[in-house]
Parts: C-alpha cells; sequence; structure tokens
C-alpha cells in the first residue's frame, strides 16, 4: 500500500513538487515564529519574584547635591515623612539600577576558583517589605549588616544554582565585587520585564541614608486612590527642595515592557494565522481540482472491488505523504539550530522542539482537514456515472 | 484585442467563484499585509517633518570607553645543546582583548571642545533628550519628556510648527525663558492648541512661555520625540561644565549633502583616535559611535553592540529574507491554483493554437488574465489596508506613531501587485503555451 502510495506521487512528481515548497516554506515560516512564540511564553511563565502592583518608585536626582550630611539626613526625613501616611506600607531607598529602567551593572570574575557572573542591584534593608521578595535560603539585610567587616549579599536562586550550589554559605568569604558574605537567596528577580531572560542577581546591601540609593520604593496600601500621588509629589518637593524627581508606577512600566513583546507577536502571529490559512485554502482548492480530474481512475477502482475508505484513504495518503516528505526536509534544516546552538544566549533547545513539533502537528492537521472533504467526495463517486463519462 | 482579453479574463473569473474567491483571498491578504508593512516603513524611515533631511543628517549618540589589554605569553624551550642544556624563551604578545567597558551619552563640554568644527558640516546641534518631569494639572498627573538644545537643533530637523516659532540663538543665550510644546502635550495640559500661545507651563520649577507648538512626532526616535523643547542654557550648571567625558548630551550633525555624511562620520572616528583619555590606566581606547538616522533606528532594534551600521546590515538581511519568505509562500499557492486552473482550460487554448496562435500571445493571455486578477486583489487589498491602518491609529496599537497611508506607498502597492501578478502566472501560463495541440483538445469533452 505505503509502496503504491509513494509510486503514485512520484508519477506525478512535477504537480507534486509545487505542493511539497509550498509545505516545507509554510513549515520553516511556522517553525521561525513559533520559536519566538514558545521563547516567549516559556519566560512569561516564571514569575517576576516582586510585586509591581500598588508599587511606586519615585526617582530622586541626587546628582547636584552639595552637602552629603544634609542630604542624608534629608532622606531619612523624607521616609519617615511619607511612611507616617496611613497610605503607604513601606518605603525603600534602591540604587539607580532598578526594575524595567533598561539599566544595569554586571561583574563576572573566577576570583574563587569558580566563575561568578551577576547583575549587582543595590538597596537597603527595608526593600524585602516594599518589593514582597520571597528568601528561600539565610535571611534578608538588617541593621546589623550596616558595619559587618564583610559586605553582605543576597543572591538570587539562579546565581546560587549556577555558582554555589553545594557550596558553604554560612562561613565563607566569597568575592563578589569586593568581599562578601552571601547571607541569603532569593527566589527570582526578573527585572527587565515578563519577557526577559532572568539573570542572575546579587544584591548588595547600603545604608538607607546613603547617596548611591537615589530611587525610593514605596509600597501602597491596596485600593490608594490616584489622586494621593499629588500628595506625595507635594511631600517629596517640600522634604527635597527639587523639582526634577518623577514618580514611577511600577505596574504601568511593567505593562510597557511587555507590551513591545505582545505587540509584535500578536502581529507575527495574525501573519502567520493568514498565511496558514491561505496555504490551507489553496491546497483544498488543487485537491479539489486534482480529484475531479481523477474520476475515471476512481471509477476503475472502485469497479475492481475497492471500498469507498481505500479509495479515500489513497488519495489522503498521496497528500499526507508529501507534506511528511516536506515537512522531514524542514526538521532536517530546523533541527540545526539546536545543534548548533544559534542564539543559545536568547533561545533554549527547548524552544526550537517544541516549536518543531507544535508546526508539525498543526501543518498535519491542516491538511487533514484540508483532504478530509475532497477525498470523502472521491469515495463516494458512483463508478457507472464516472465511467460512463467516459 | 485588449477588450477581448480584458473580458475573457472577468468571464473565466466568474466561471468558477470558488477558486476565485480562494485567489483573491490570498492576493488581497497578503498585499494588505505588505502595504501596512511599507506604511509602517514609510512612517518611521521616510523623508517628513522633522527628518525631511534625514539623508543630511549624521547623529552621535553615544562614547564608548574600552580598556584593550594584550595577553603576553611567556615559552621556555629546553634542548641539548653540546651536552649542556640550552634555553630557549620566547615572549609573544597575544591579541588584544578587552576587559573593561563603559558607554553612554556624552557630556556637554566633550562636545563643546571636539565637535563643534567637523569638515563636511553645515550645522551641528547638542541636545539632551532623556530628562522627564512630572507635572500636575487638576489634580492628574501628566509626565512630560523635556529635550534642551540649542537654536540650531530647529535648523537641523524641521520640525512642522503648527503655532509659533522655535527660539533663537539669542534667547538660548541670555536664558529667556521660552519653551516649545508638541501637540500632544498642548492637549494634555492646556487642553487645546489653540491661542496656547504666549501662556505659561512650569517646568522643572521655572515658568516658561510658550512661543510655539509642533506635530508630535513618532515616539520611535528619541532625538526628536519629547513634550516640551527647553533652550539648553535651562540645563543645571553641573551638567553644562561636567568635565568628564561622559553627561546627558548627544550631538546632531547636518552634512552639505547625501556623500558628505561619511565624511562627518570619518572625521568622528578620527577625532577619537587623537583625543587622549583622562585616565589611561582605567580606559586606554576611545570610540565615538557615530550613526545615520536609519542605521540608528536599526541599531534599537538589532543591538550588535555598538555598530549601528552593522546593525543595520543585520536588519535588512532579516527583513529582506522574512519579506521573501511571505511573498513565497502565498505566490507558491497561486502558481498552483493558476496550474489547475489553466489545465481546466486546456480544451480552449488547443483550439486557439489549431486556429494558429503562437505560444506568445497565449502565454500573453493567461498572464494578462493573471495581472487582472492580481490587480482585482490589489484593490481589494488596499481597501483592506486602509481599513487596517484606520483600526490600527485608532486603538493606539502602536502608540504616538501613525500610520500615514500616501501615493508613494500607493505606488509601490502598485509595484508589488505587478510583481506579484506576473510572478504567480508564469510558470502556469508557461506550461499551458507549450501544451500540445493533440493532447489539449483530445482528453477535453468540449
Amino acid at each position: 500500500m505505503i509502496r503504491h502510495i509513494f509510486q503514485l506521487v512520484w508519477n506525478k512528481k512535477r504537480s507534486n513538487a509545487l505542493l511539497f515548497l509550498e509545505v516545507f516554506f509554510a513549515f520553516a515560516i511556522l517553525f521561525l515564529v513559533l520559536t519566538w512564540v514558545t521563547r516567549n511564553l516559556r519566560l512569561y511563565s516564571t514569575p517576576l519574584g516582586f510585586e509591581t502592583e500598588n508599587a511606586w518608585i519615585v526617582h530622586l536626582n541626587l546628582y547636584e547635591v552639595g552637602d552629603t550630611a544634609t542630604t542624608e539626613e534629608m532622606k531619612l526625613r523624607l521616609r519617615e515623612e511619607l511612611l507616617s501616611l496611613p497610605q503607604i506600607e513601606a518605603a525603600s531607598y534602591g540604587g539607580s539600577v532598578s526594575p524595567f529602567s533598561g539599566s544595569t551593572w554586571s561583574t563576572n570574575n573566577d576570583n574563587n576558583g569558580f566563575m561568578i557572573m551577576t547583575h549587582l542591584v543595590f538597596t537597603d534593608e527595608h526593600y524585602k517589605d516594599a518589593a514582597n521578595l520571597e528568601l528561600v535560603q539565610g535571611r534578608w539585610f538588617d541593621e546589623t549588616d550596616r558595619d559587618s567587616r564583610y559586605k553582605p549579599v543576597v543572591i538570587s536562586q539562579q546565581l546560587y544554582e549556577e555558582s554555589f550550589e553545594g557550596r558553604n554559605l554560612k562561613d565563607s568569604v566569597y568575592t563578589i565585587q569586593g568581599e562578601n558574605k552571601i547571607i541569603g537567596v532569593v527566589d527570582h528577580y526578573k527585572y527587565f520585564g515578563d519577557f526577559a531572560t532572568e539573570y542572575s542577581v546579587s544584591f548588595f546591601y547600603e545604608k538607607p541614608a546613603s547617596l548611591e540609593l537615589p530611587n525610593l520604593h514605596l509600597r501602597l496600601a491596596t485600593g490608594t486612590s490616584v489622586a494621593f500621588e499629588e500628595t506625595v509629589n507635594r511631600i517629596v518637593a517640600d522634604v527635597t527642595g527639587m523639582n526634577d524627581f518623577t514618580i514611577e508606577h511600577l505596574q504601568k512600566s511593567r505593562e510597557q515592557a511587555a507590551r513591545s513583546v505582545w505587540i509584535p507577536m500578536i502581529s507575527m502571529l495574525s501573519i502567520c494565522g493568514f498565511l496558514v490559512l491561505n496555504v490551507a485554502l489553496g491546497l483544498f482548492g488543487v485537491l479539489w481540482y486534482n480529484i475531479s480530474k481523477r474520476r475515471a481512475e476512481v471509477g476503475l477502482r472502485r469497479t475492481l472491488g475497492a471500498s469507498r475508505m481505500e479509495v479515500s484513504l489513497q488519495f489522503i495518503g498521496e497528500i499526507i505523504l508529501v507534506s511528511l516528505l516536506a515537512i522531514l526536509l524542514g526538521v532536517v534544516f530546523a533541527v540545526q539550530l539546536p545543534i548548533l546552538g544559534v542564539l543559545q544566549e536568547e533561545i533554549e533547545a527547548f524552544d526550537y522542539y517544541v516549536a518543531m513539533g507544535a508546526g508539525a502537528v498543526l501543518i498535519i492537521g491542516l491538511v487533514l482537514l484540508c483532504t478530509f472533504y475532497p477525498s470523502q467526495q472521491a469515495g463516494r463517486l458512483q463508478p457507472a456515472v464516472v465511467l460512463h463519462e467516459e | 484585442m485588449f477588450s477581448s482579453y480584458l473580458k475573457l479574463a472577468l468571464k473565466v473569473l466568474g466561471r468558477h467563484r470558488f477558486f476565485t474567491f480562494i485567489s483573491l483571498f490570498g492576493i488581497s491578504f497578503t498585499l494588505m499585509i505588505l502595504m501596512v508593512t511599507t506604511a509602517f516603513l514609510e512612517t518611521e524611515l521616510g523623508s517628513h517633518p522633522p527628518l525631511t533631511e534625514k539623508d543630511r543628517i549624521v547623529l552621535l549618540p553615544r562614547l564608548i570607553m574600552k580598556n584593550m589589554v594584550a595577553d603576553t605569553i611567556w615559552s621556555v624551550d629546553t634542548m641539548m645543546l653540546d651536552g649542556q642544556p640550552a634555553y630557549d624563551s620566547t615572549f609573544t604578545m597575544g591579541k588584544k582583548h578587552q576587559n573593561s567597558y563603559s558607554s553612554s551619552s556624552i557630556s556637554y563640554s566633550f562636545l563643546d571642545r571636539y565637535m563643534r568644527d567637523l569638515p563636511g558640516a553645515e550645522a551641528h546641534s547638542f541636545f539632551c533628550s532623556d530628562t522627564r518631569f512630572d507635572i500636575f494639572v487638576n489634580g492628574k498627573k501628566l509626565n512630560f519628556k523635556a529635550l534642551y538644545s540649542d537654536a540650531s537643533y530647529w535648523n537641523i530637523f524641521d520640525f512642522q510648527f503648527l503655532a509659533g516659532r522655535p527660539f533663537q540663538a539669542a534667547e538660548v543665550e541670555r536664558q529667556v525663558p521660552v519653551a516649545v510644546l508638541s501637540r500632544k502635550a498642548s492637549v494634555d495640559y492646556f487642553g487645546t492648541t489653540d491661542q496656547v500661545i504666549g501662556r505659561s507651563i512650569e517646568v522643572d520649577g521655572k515658568q516658561l512661555e510658550i512661543i510655539g507648538i509642533v506635530e508630535q512626532p513618532s515616539n520611535s526616535k528619541d532625538y526628536v520625540a519629547s513634550e516640551v523643547y527647553l533652550p539648553v542654557t535651562f540645563m543645571s550648571e553641573k551638567d553644562l561644565s561636567e568635565t568628564g567625558f561622559y553627561g546627558p548630551f548627544k550631538a546632531a550633525f547636518l552634512a552639505q549633502n547625501k556623500e558628505a555624511r561619511s565624511t562627518i562620520q570619518a572625521a568622528i572616528e578620527q577625532k577619537a583616535q587623537q583625543i587622549s583619555l583622562p585616565n589611561p590606566e582605567e580606559y586606554n581606547q576611545l570610540q565615538l559611535m557615530s550613526a545615520t538616522v536609519t542605521s540608528l533606528y536599526a541599531f534599537y532594534l538589532v543591538p550588535v553592540q555598538d555598530d549601528p551600521e552593522g546593525a543595520l546590515r543585520m536588519f535588512m538581511m532579516v527583513a529582506t529574507g522574512l519579506m521573501l519568505l511571505f511573498i513565497l509562500l502565498p505566490t507558491l499557492n497561486l502558481i498552483n491554483l493558476n496550474i489547475s486552473r489553466a489545465m481546466e482550460r486546456s480544451a480552449e487554448i488547443g483550439v486557439r493554437k489549431a486556429f494558429g496562435a503562437d505560444s506568445g500571445s497565449i502565454l500573453s493571455q493567461l498572464l494578462f488574465e493573471n495581472v487582472v486578477l492580481t490587480f482585482l486583489g490589489g484593490v481589494l487589498g488596499w481597501l483592506l489596508a486602509l481599513a487596517l491602518i484606520y483600526l490600527i491609529n485608532d486603538s493606539q496599537f502602536l502608540g504616538d506613531t501613525k500610520l500615514q497611508f500616501n501615493t508613494t506607498v500607493f505606488l509601490y502597492s502598485l509595484l508589488i501587485c505587478l510583481v506579484f501578478g506576473i510572478l504567480s502566472g508564469l510558470l502556469p501560463a508557461y506550461r499551458m503555451s507549450k501544451l500540445q495541440i493533440v493532447n489539449a483538445i483530445k482528453h477535453n469533452n468540449l
């Protein structure tokens, strides 16, 4: 049976070549787009690690301050004053690398005898409450860390797995940025946004008053009205005597960062959907026509005792064979990407394989759907009628 | 001849409605997507205000400092020479590699010192485009971007003024409190763009008089997109006098003509070689990343580190590849369909040939029919594209970027239609024209 179908396909190789090409390119496009979509959705499925709902950041500009001592005192006063409002539940100062801002600071070294690659984030002891970080090991910073001999560090689970798994954290001093003691591990900190790759992160401690921490993170009580922002704005302006600060709504920034991925993704998917629909309709038309050309053949087979089912299966088999061959060729090309590790940092082999599978299944499903009706029709032909036409 | 071809073509289309529908669906959607894409590219990269002179503009957005060190390899060979061990040591310098790197926008004093008289540049402007302010109006917060610039900024970027005028060099110098607003900012702040000139706005604790309103630029280019434009002298003293290389500024240069752009870019590169770095132990190599409008756009899309030209090449490659793939699929589909349709007409073609028509005229007739079909699809696609563009603009899907459907785009689309029609009709028509008369007539029940 299968040999027979091969023979049939080969006999009509010229018209099948076009079909073959069409399925091949449809698979290629689907594969590329789905790889990218899979990657995005995989990243989207991991938690951000911090809360953005009801979180604001006041970006202060501390570049131009003259006197360090007064500014430090001003920073503490600002925090106290804002915390005294019932709407504000937590307040914490952070470094200029803030979530979704696009700025980073990273470092790598092998001074400990193994490789450490990490992004640096500077915070004070209140940040865990302001951002609702989830600790999986150890503890967060507290006031005792202010004068510790080795700079305390909290690392993310990813850095732990990459570099510290199985090592002694408690009593060892590691070189990350200076000499550091690792006091805790948080589960996630995906500060580039929902669709970004998670990087290994280390939190470094600074005291709240430090000029290195210009961003004031605020956690608001649920249900705080939008108008409250003006109050905060006035207090900040009064206490700091500055005008050039801005208040960022973290949830908005998060949505904006996600939007820049959603938009091209939806555009690409709809274009892809259209292409696939187009191919499906084309396939349907061609099949319909081909079958109507081969009426005599069907009639002959039926008189020789083939059942309706067998006739339908023959047509479906032919098309499926051509499609499978085209997809096979596509897979041969596609498989090179994960094997060669193309764009390894951004796209995992997993994404490529999922996209390959999904693309193949989608195309086969589509082809089946398109062949079903015309081949059913072919099965229903009356031998007497078609042979008479001839 | 022409009219009979046309009549025939329309008749054929009417005969098999289902096939015609499939073909038209494919053609019109493909062309719609191509038209919307070209409209998008035209809006983003075309020559219109404020970038009418985009082909003469060179931008300098970034300064990079690197420390390049060479590995030194010390190897000792030992051998026996006259019964004595002899040593032969070699010292080789390895390839240079980078061990520290930093990049940022540029300080005013650096630009002021080195970038004033570049050969080939007709005008230059230094501006700072990344300051933001929260402004409260009637309890509503507005987050305004402020762009600080000198007066020549307005000569390089020809903003479309809805009302008023730009600020002048004298006003910048004397710190006259004036500002130019964008249309959106004016609507957000005053609720209107009428009679806003002469009113004042408070930015950074200063009352500024509004002297001009400009049409909203697309927000994908940060060197023109802003809500409020201020004289550069309103920046803090520290930002202007900062003597380091890094600062918040960028520069734009207007070349005499398109070709002079490379002169400017070469001159900038040459300057980078000559300028001595403040602390050579930390960084020993300076790089000034200049770019054209198009390459900078590509650079933001495909970040190839510090190389806008490379980014543009990569972008063009990926975009062309995708575009080709995208056109290829519907074309293949159409070819497939067309072959089926044409086969059906083999009897007709056989008869025409029997009465003396040559292959060429058969070919041209079939091609013509296909082009008619494609143009029909083109018209449909054009209507669909208009609808889609309206929807995209209406839903703010792309933020402030408003797609425009203009004549250039329409001409491109016509060209695309023609190419598409010929491409998808050629193979089937060729096959049919080569048909043997006997076979063509025999297999059909006329």
